[in-house]
């Protein structure tokens, strides 16, 4: 029986509460049958309903529960694990053997029993400090922060006082000091990144890494684990004996600084108060409202905020906000930004491109933004990939093995020692035109028309150069005047959005004029 | 050494995430149950929680029954919290999901039998054959001696005060 949306409306809460107890009896899913939403009061109902139901024994699942429950993990294995290849085996045996004779070499058991303590966190309290050295040792702390984390919600307390919140309904700030609460857009949240665990336990694990000793952080004892990323300085972690949890992170010496990141305190799986992912806005405080957005829950209640008619995919969202001009899909980790189209999409030098029925898709690690009936879509996060293609289902990926060097007509060698040194003054916050194919065709080119070097402005200008394809590790870069006419790329020492790029070769102009005009 | 041999293992064994999910699913679904109150849901929330776990973790097998409990609470609450007109939190729902770390007397069976004690002696027995012993409405009026009608108000008005009551302890709490 599905209620009628229209008879609902008309029904007194004693009517509705009648018919929410019989869907009760019969197992049923009260909110299944309802079409329109419930207020708070409707909601306080049902909740004590099932209060007073949770009196009797929970009633057995069908029999069939377990064999869907099974198919699902069968589905994953089939999608994500194949069979063992002899390859696989081949290197699985090596890893055994590396674990059985150089534990501590390679210090991936270590690692492992970190992701898994990580995993079986379901919420934490801590404090972290933030401190910087520089080159002649002197020490001090940037900031100490108090961290509540359970799953998607978080609250920080920085030591002044300055209190940041996401409950995942809504974001503010407490400010003290202005004695003001401001209230954020709750998504997209990039603050969450700065101290997430998961993040750093699945970067240890992409990197090469080996203990190096035993020591004592903040009072717990824990492994010293040196991490190498491809091409770039060390950094080091310290995880902890007992727990198995991250307890430090010290960066590489980056521009004469090192800042490290210690929990000082660190409790996993404790009691937190909900009062802390509570707003409540404490007395004389003044509200600021920032251009937050408003939950909705329709897309035509989205379209009349925002003043447009946005696409949707086929996985609801957990939450949608609308704002002017502006609807945000939440989805968790992933979030959907569609905004109306107000001029063509350049794609950033750095991002890889795909194709949506030959429209260009830029891609920076898991995001991925481009244009579609004149709106600019923007999907961020782990879905990326899922969600744009319900939204385009033509959507095609770099193919990241096109070996574009062996197409160029003159080969470049590049100076591997030459190149892992530019990388590190990139990762430093140095040259950063670097990540960028154009500009580093821009600089090849002109340096071939003058090889003295770029006095003033270049020769050949930057508005010549044009990405014909990136890949994410190999592009190709026409160029409409001078003596060059093609410039092949590729990231020879790290191929994540990091990484430098280096022209590997090129085709000349004067091959063309050369060439019979058939 | 063991251990490591079994995290080698579990990557080549699909045996292993079948153990793990059938030695899981019975206890999360009786912990999903609890809060949901009815069977059709309670496996809706279930599956979906694995369905989320099985798509974003490469080895769900390392993960606590713990986890798998945060997820389906934060599913459950998505779920309620889309079907209302506002986005505010109800404390009673809130109540319901809290989690297995966190005190809340609302699904101790003392705590409620002493909320329903306090109401009137015909509101104790309409909950009672209405709730636990899922009779109709036409059943509890005949064992009752009322009409449909006056079962129906009787029900609303123990209902309400119920909740009156539980507000007011929630409250206590929350000063405590």
């Amino acid at each position: 029986m599905r209620y009628n949306s229209n008879k609902l409306k008309h029904q007194t809460t004693e009517e509705i509460l009648d018919l929410m107890i019989d869907t009760l009896n019969k197992e049923e899913d009260p909110l299944k049958k309802i079409t329109p939403p419930v207020g708070v009061e409707e909601s306080e109902i049902i909740a004590t309903v099932r209060t007073v139901k949770s009196m009797k024994e929970p009633q057995a699942p069908n029999p069939d529960l377990g064999e869907k429950i099974n198919k699902l993990a069968s589905q994953k294995w089939q999608r994500q694990r194949k069979p063992l290849k002899l390859g696989t085996l081949a290197a699985g045996i090596i890893v055994l053997l590396a674990l059985i004779l150089g534990k501590s070499l390679w210090g991936g058991d270590v690692v492992l029993a970190m992701e898994k303590a990580v995993l079986n966190l379901s919420n934490y309290y801590g404090t972290l400090e933030i401190r910087t050295q520089n080159a002649v040792g002197e020490e001090w702390m940037v900031r100490r922060l108090e961290i509540w984390s359970e799953g998607e919600k978080y609250a920080l307390r920085d030591n002044n006082g300055l209190m940041t919140v996401n409950n995942g309904e809504q974001k503010w700030q407490l400010k003290p000091e202005k004695r003001e609460v401001t209230l954020l857009p709750p998504v997209p949240d990039y603050t969450q990144k700065s101290f997430d665990l998961k993040d750093e336990a699945e970067r240890a694990k992409k990197y090469p890494h080996s203990i190096e000793g035993r020591e004592n952080i903040a009072g717990r004892e824990a492994l010293r684990v040196k991490i190498s990323p491809p091409g770039g300085d060390p950094y080091h972690l310290w995880i902890d004996v007992e727990t198995n949890l991250p307890l430090q992170l010290r960066t590489a010496v980056q521009n004469a600084l090192q800042t490290t990141y210690t929990f000082v305190s660190l409790k996993p799986n404790v009691q937190i108060q909900p009062h802390i992912f509570t707003l409540k806005v404490p007395d004389g405080y003044q509200v600021v409202e920032e251009n937050t957005g408003q939950l909705v829950y329709s897309l035509k209640e989205a379209s009349e905020i925002s003043g447009f008619v946005p696409v949707a995919p086929h996985d609801s969202p957990y939450r949608i906000y609308a704002f002017a001009g502006k609807i945000v899909f939440d989805y968790g980790k992933t979030t959907i930004v569609e905004t109306p189209a107000e001029k063509p999409l350049k794609i950033a030098g750095q991002g890889a491109w795909g194709q949506i029925d030959g429209q260009p898709v830029e891609i920076i690690q898991d995001r991925l933004r481009w244009q579609q009936q004149d709106l600019e879509i923007t999907i961020e996060g782990p879905l990326s990939v899922k969600l744009a293609r319900q939204l385009a289902p033509n959507l095609i990926l770099p193919d990241k093995n096109l070996d574009l060097a062996k197409k160029a007509q003159v080969k470049v060698e590049v100076n591997m020692e030459i190149a892992q040194a530019e990388q590190k003054q990139v990762d430093a916050g140095h040259a950063p035109w670097q990540l960028d194919p154009l500009f580093v065709s821009h600089v090849f080119v002109n340096l071939q028309v003058t090889p003295e070097g770029i006095v003033g402005e270049p020769k050949i200008p930057y508005s010549a150069f044009k990405i014909e394809a990136n890949t994410g590790v190999e592009a190709l870069v026409s160029v409409g005047e001078g003596p060059i006419r093609k410039v092949y790329l590729k990231k020879l020492v790290r191929e994540d959005e990091s990484g430098i790029w280096s022209v590997i070769g090129y085709d000349s102009s004067k091959d063309d004029e050369n060439k019979p005009a058939w | 050494m063991k251990k490591l041999k079994q995290l080698l293992n579990f990557k080549t064994n699909e045996k292993q995430l079948s153990l793990w999910c059938n030695q899981t699913w019975p206890e999360l679904y009786r912990y999903i149950y609890n809060r949901v109150q009815n069977r059709e849901e309670a496996e809706d929330v279930t599956q979906e929680t694995y369905m989320k776990i099985l798509a974003k973790y490469s080895y769900p097998e390392l993960l606590s029954i713990a986890y798998l409990k945060t997820t389906a609470l934060n599913i459950i609450r998505d779920r309620w919290r889309r079907k209302r007109t506002s986005g505010t939190q109800v404390p009673l729902e809130e109540a319901l999901l809290a989690g297995e770390n966190e005190i809340s007397k609302v699904l101790d069976s003392t705590y409620i039998e002493e909320a329903l004690r306090q109401l009137p002696k015909d509101q104790q027995t309409v909950l009672e054959l209405r709730l636990i012993n899922s009779y109709s409405r036409a059943e509890t009026a005949q064992k009752m001696n009322k009409s449909e009608d006056a079962i129906r108000g009787l029900q609303y008005r123990a209902i309400r005060k119920l909740r009156e009551l539980m507000l007011n302890n929630l409250k206590e709490e929350n000063r405590t």
